[in-house]
């Protein structure tokens, strides 16, 4: 037990700092808000997409799907009547948008309702009557009660379901309700009704979405594969949602990596505010033993301390992790649902163990920062009251020793990312290794850079900067940690900076390739989006036009990723920018004309596609499974499971598609847009559901989308640099008030104030630019990381890097105005020492 | 007549069918009181469109064997008495109704959109081991998954049916199974059929309309297989069979009904049936019939007849107390039976519970087996 009294000496102690103490508090706070708004927007996530898409499979072990994403009504007949399964549900799904209840999107569910016991709980509220009337001709529909009470609908009201430009009109038929939270929930991104209004609604004709079934044995489902036809297969309902989830799994893994980088720079704030802390007490540990403290109680003393403001920050933290979260929340489920699922449904989600994993999080990193430093404290002699520099001394000659520790991190580091784990994490840890490693390296390279300049400069070079740079590499114990944690973040700065920069360019470029046409023409109604061939081709023959791209889209079953996208091009005009091929370019053509396919990065790493020769992949066809030999990987922006490209030949044989579902003109120089588009309006037929848009539209609008998707990343980017400044400034401002002593004896040698000053503020000002150089190789090796190990892994995609001499000169500044910022507060109370005061311990 | 008329009709089907529609598709038990469903079903549209049973009209076959859209609701009804050659004995009950929704035509593309829905029981009596056996299932017409066909003979819901194997119309498979029970039949008439009441016009009470047009197989050869778990058990006995259709058969106040069939050793198939109204006395319409040995047949009336509970027995599971031992007196006939069940546990506690089993008759001078379905208790 530690002694009150020692306790309270800490406390009355950090009273007098008490700046520095809130900004311990505030960078400790700042890295467990990171850690629990990101796991909350991830629970979140989990929570919108189990209550969107799991909890309407329920009960189903298995499904009936099909290759086209729909399956002939038929079966249904056959399951009951001749397999005579009677746990089996047909369903038709769809999301649709309701422009009544501001745009929402749900998902459309026609169910059979005396199948439906065994599968889902869909409860009417208690005012629903004629209930028969929707199975027996009338279109309504059932919405939950919350939405209904909220835009003042009722029964009877007419709704629209919109299905792109498409609208149709249906009735209120009666009202969802739940008799809990949950199912309430649930029912919110619901619009259910009859099977057969949906399969109106839908223009299906014969087809359903799929077959729901409850199977209790392996023999059972055997029976079944074997009963159905090509285009149609079994699926466990479990996996099959795995695989829709694992889309974004790695892109929340990776914010949680990232948040956890936040809490990493955090350890490096705790850790350098109690070490400085600590050796500030030197003196007062050293006296504390010399009057008969055990070296335990100065040990848990110092642990109390830290864990007191671990609590209180770790506490602060949570509460400002839970309104940081609620924000990320939306930011996290709109990039989900744009990028891989639609979220009907979005949930916060707080739970108890979130906030546990922060408070966690926030003092289990706490002490482990505040170990060395206690341990340090308590190995404090008596003796040493009077021999400040031994650790000093000590510290130096364990440069070189620490040089090679952090060549082996590194090395181990490099091990570890090229293994290739598929977890974020993973690579995460590998790059806080390479942080870690990095920072073993600085003491020495400092101490190297410092010769340099002072080398370099003896002769220009005046008194005070050269004190400022011996000042540097004399007290390297602490300055080393400083700088080391300051490069860090300039690296993270960098490396982030970088990563979207090359990015955005990379999306741009991609635009350009495949989007780029200057008029795009495609339908605006999904439930038929096959464009009229009379009007492709008359369109294509305007003199306005110079070149077409014209393709067909459809959206595909896959097992590995729900649903892929299909695309065949009758014309193309598309640069592919390849990662692999199979083939040079020239031949690539030949080999799609031979019923090869090109797949996008996304598609390949969801199928595992490993790009070597006589790679091929089975998709799911109307003719059942087909192994496609893969001619190529091609970049690839376009979102959710990945695409696949292939002749119209094999389109049109193993999935019976061969229509034109959009195009895309190019047009003759100086040929200017909007009278294009308006020729092309007045040759659609009134009534026509075509949209027509300009190519700059459709670029900014898909940039938009991945800004987006950066949003929260750049958050976190601006959290982690918030933690670590605010570490720096701690730091720095420890780190200068420590040496009144040594002020005191410059003022006493007749050092001007001013020059004290000059001389603080230039050694704040290698402090930064010194870290900023440290940064540059650093940040680079990081972005490079970013963009070839960790977004590749995270999203599929890889781009090249495009390095801009700009951000490296963003990153100097940075670092140095951070520095200097930290050291004006204190070099100016520096300024204003007393001399007796400063010595008066003399 | 018989069977769930109608409560069974009104009540039993339209519960069945409409729950899963109130409490939409997959109701749990503590959604049912969300809704109150005779209020709900009470608003069912379009009745007076229907037709109605008013007035004797001959029954013609193949065509009265099949569905009849134009009423509300009809079933066909199956219930046999079957022993092993060892002398193990079964009951089994297969029963199809059909309910229409509305009586307005369908409108709509879709091949989901329909006004019929099909409810079908089955049951099991294992006499020795004292089981008894009952599943239900309720379907839509919609795209084959259920219905009826008059030529050559059809009902089905699912995979469970009966299916018309010859030309006459006398030659009938049978094939049901839920869960690890099942029953697969041959069923050969060995009698004409008797058309109850008036030529097939079946009056149930005094008000217009209060009637359905009913016929009965009284006599059909059954054997085949029953299964229960992994036994197998040949068997062979007699089946009764009925089918009936109406609008609005039963008037108002009208409880439940006791109705019993039997097949007696000396050749003879007896039904009769009474109607209880809500003060649990007879409304007087209660009706019957003995076929003889020969295929003729004699019409009774409630006057004709005389039915006396004995001893009761309340279901553990509903806490409902029905009448299980009777005595049956026919004086005419020189009939005196004492009808008891093989076992007393037959109740049906789906949606609506009613208690329908295999009975032992007994007489002064005959005996024979049977079934009794009580509703309304």
């Amino acid at each position: 037990m530690v002694s009150p009294v020692l306790i309270r000496i800490s406390l009355r102690h950090n009273r007098r700092h008490l700046l520095r103490t809130l900004l311990l508090i505030f960078g400790i706070a700042m890295g467990v808000a990171g850690v629990v708004a990101i796991d909350i927007a991830k629970t979140s996530v989990e929570k919108s997409f189990d209550l969107s898409t799991t909890a309407l499979v329920s009960r189903s072990t298995h499904q009936i799907l099909g290759a086209d994403l729909d399956i002939p009504q038929a079966v249904f007949t056959m399951i009951r009547t001749r397999l005579g399964i009677h746990e089996s549900a047909p369903v038709i799904s769809r999301h649709v948008t309701i422009p009544e209840l501001e745009d929402r999107v749900f998902t459309l569910m026609g169910v059979d309702p005396f199948s439906e016991t065994h599968f889902r709980t869909l409860p009417l509220g208690s005012e629903n009557r004629d209930l028969s009337a929707v199975m027996t001709g009338s279109s309504g529909v059932f919405i939950a009660r919350t939405h209904a009470e909220t835009f003042g609908l009722e029964i009877g009201s007419p709704l629209t379901i919109a299905l792109g430009d498409r609208q149709i009109t249906v009735t209120l038929a009666g009202f969802l309700e739940g008799r809990d939270t949950r199912s309430n929930l649930v029912l919110e991104g619901l619009m259910v009704t009859d099977i057969s209004v949906a399969q109106e609604i839908l223009d299906m004709k014969d087809n359903i979405t799929r077959i729901d079934l409850i199977l209790s044995s392996q023999d059972t489902a055997a029976d079944i594969q074997a009963h159905l036809e090509n285009g149609m297969f079994l699926v466990e309902t479990d996996q099959q949602n795995l695989a829709v989830r694992s889309l974004s799994r790695s892109f929340e893994n990776s914010l949680t990596a990232f948040s956890m980088l936040a809490l990493f720079m955090g350890i490096f704030l705790i850790y350098n505010t109690v070490s400085f802390s600590v050796s500030r007490r030197h003196r007062l540990h050293a006296i504390l033993r010399a009057l008969g403290t055990t070296r335990n109680d100065v040990f848990f003393t110092v642990m109390a301390e830290v864990m007191l403001y671990a609590v209180i920050g770790a506490v602060c933290g949570v509460v400002l992790g839970i309104v940081m979260g609620t924000a990320a929340v939306q930011a996290v489920t709109a990039t989900v649902s744009e990028m891989y699922f639609t979220l009907t449904v979005g949930q916060t989600q707080i739970s108890g163990g979130t906030l546990a994993k922060g408070l966690v999080a926030g003092v289990g990193t706490s002490l482990i920062a505040g170990l060395f430093p206690a341990l340090a404290a308590a190995g404090t002699r008596p003796v040493s009251l009077m021999h400040q520099s031994v650790s000093e001394h000590r510290s130096q000659r364990m440069i070189p020793g620490l040089f090679l520790l952090g060549l082996i991190i590194l090395t181990a580091a490099g091990l570890l990312m090229r293994a290739g784990h598929d977890h974020a994490g993973y690579d995460f840890s590998g790059l806080f290794m390479i942080f870690f490693g990095t920072a073993l390296l600085t003491p020495l390279i400092i101490r190297m850079l410092v010769r340099v300049l002072l080398a370099a400069g003896s002769r220009v070079l005046g008194i005070m900067i050269k004190m400022a740079l011996r000042n540097i590499t004399r007290s390297l114990r602490q300055t080393s940690v400083l700088m080391a944690s300051l490069m860090v973040v300039t690296s993270v700065y960098i490396g982030i900076g970088v990563m979207t920069g090359s990015f955005r360019q990379s999306i741009v470029q991609w635009v350009d390739d495949h989007i780029g046409g200057h008029v795009h023409v495609s339908s605006a109604d999904e439930r038929n989006p096959s464009l009229d061939p009379a009007l492709v081709e008359k369109i294509s023959r305007l003199p306005e036009v110079a070149a077409v791209s014209a393709y067909n889209i459809h959206p595909v079953f896959s097992r590995a990723a729900g649903k892929v996208h299909l695309f065949s091009y009758q014309s193309n005009q598309s640069k592919n920018r390849w990662s692999w091929t199979a083939a040079p370019e020239p031949a690539l053509g030949a080999l799609l004309e031979n019923g090869w396919i090109f797949v996008s990065e996304i598609f390949a790493r969801q199928h595992q596609v490993t790009p070597e020769q006589g790679a091929a992949v089975v998709l799911e066809t109307r003719q059942g499974p087909i192994s496609f030999q893969i001619a190529g990987i091609f970049r690839d922006f376009f979102m959710g499971g990945g695409r696949v490209v292939m002749s119209r030949e094999t389109m049109a044989r193993y999935w019976g598609h061969d229509d034109i579902t959009a195009m895309q003109l190019f047009l003759e120089n100086e040929v200017s847009v909007t009278p294009v588009i308006n020729t092309i309006k007045q040759m659609l037929p009134p009534g026509s559901l075509i949209r027509l848009r300009s190519g700059t539209d459709i670029k900014q609008s898909i940039l938009a989308v991945f800004d987006n998707t950066f949003v929260i990343t750049s958050a976190l980017q601006v959290l982690t640099a918030i933690v670590a400044l605010t570490g720096i400034l701690n730091a720095v401002m420890a780190l200068l008030l420590e040496r009144t002593r040594e002020i005191g004896i410059l003022r006493a040698c007749g050092t001007l104030p001013g020059q004290v000053r000059r001389l603080l503020i230039h050694e704040c000002f290698f402090y930064g630019l010194l870290s900023g150089i440290m940064a540059i190789p650093l940040g680079i090796a990081l972005s490079w990381i970013l963009i070839h190990v960790i977004n590749q892994r995270t999203f599929g995609w890889t781009y090249d890097m495009i390095l801009s001499p700009g951000i490296l000169v963003q990153a100097l500044v940075l670092s140095s105005a951070a520095a200097l910022a930290a050291g004006i507060f204190p070099a100016l109370a520096a300024g204003r020492t007393r001399i007796s005061q400063a010595l008066h311990m003399e | 007549m018989k069977r769930l008329s109608i409560i069974a009709i009104h009540m039993l089907v339209s519960v069945l069918l409409l729950m899963p529609v109130l409490c939409f598709w997959g109701c749990t038990p503590e959604d049912s009181d969300r809704i109150d469903i005779a209020q709900a079903l009470s608003e069912t549209r379009g009745t007076d469109c229907f037709d109605r049973v008013m007035s004797p009209r001959p029954l013609t076959f193949p065509e009265d064997a099949g569905p009849h859209d134009t009423f509300r609701t009809e079933w066909w009804y199956y219930t046999g008495n079957l022993t092993t050659d060892t002398g193990r004995h079964f009951g089994y009950q297969l029963t199809f109704f059909r309910q229409a929704l509305s009586c307005d035509p369908v409108t709509g593309t879709s091949q989901w959109r329909t006004r019929q829905l099909y409810l079908a029981h089955f049951a099991i009596t294992d006499t020795r081991n004292r089981q008894f056996h009952s599943f239900s299932r309720m379907n839509r017409q919609s795209l084959n998954i259920a219905g009826t066909r008059s030529d050559p003979f059809t009902v089905w819901l699912d995979d469970w049916q009966v299916q018309q194997i010859d030309t006459t119309g006398s030659n009938l498979v049978m094939e049901a199974a839920a869960s690890d029970i099942s029953l697969s039949f041959t069923l050969v008439q060995t009698k004409p059929p008797i058309f109850q009441g008036d030529r097939g016009f079946s009056p149930k009470g005094p008000g217009k309309g209060n009637a359905s047009y009913y016929y009965s197989l009284p006599r059909l050869l059954t054997h085949g297989t029953i299964a229960i778990g992994e036994d197998r058990f040949q068997v062979e006995g007699h089946s009764w069979f009925d089918h009936e259709w109406s609008t609005t058969v039963l008037g108002e106040d009208i409880q439940g009904w006791d109705w019993f069939s039997a097949h007696m050793e000396d050749g003879r198939d007896l039904m009769v049936c009474r109607i209880r109204k809500a003060d649990g006395t007879p409304n007087g319409f209660g009706f019957g019939s003995i076929s003889l040995s020969d295929g003729t047949y004699v019409i009774l009336s409630e006057t004709d007849m005389t039915l006396t509970p004995e001893s009761f027995w309340k279901s553990p599971d509903t806490g409902i107390r029905y009448p299980l031992r009777w005595r049956i007196q026919i004086p005419d006939h020189d009939l005196d039976l004492h009808v008891t069940p093989v076992i007393d546990h037959q109740e049906h506690t789906h949606a609506f519970a009613y208690w329908e089993g295999a009975m032992r008759f007994t007489g002064n001078n005959v005996q024979g087996l049977g079934y009794l379905e009580m509703t309304g208790y």
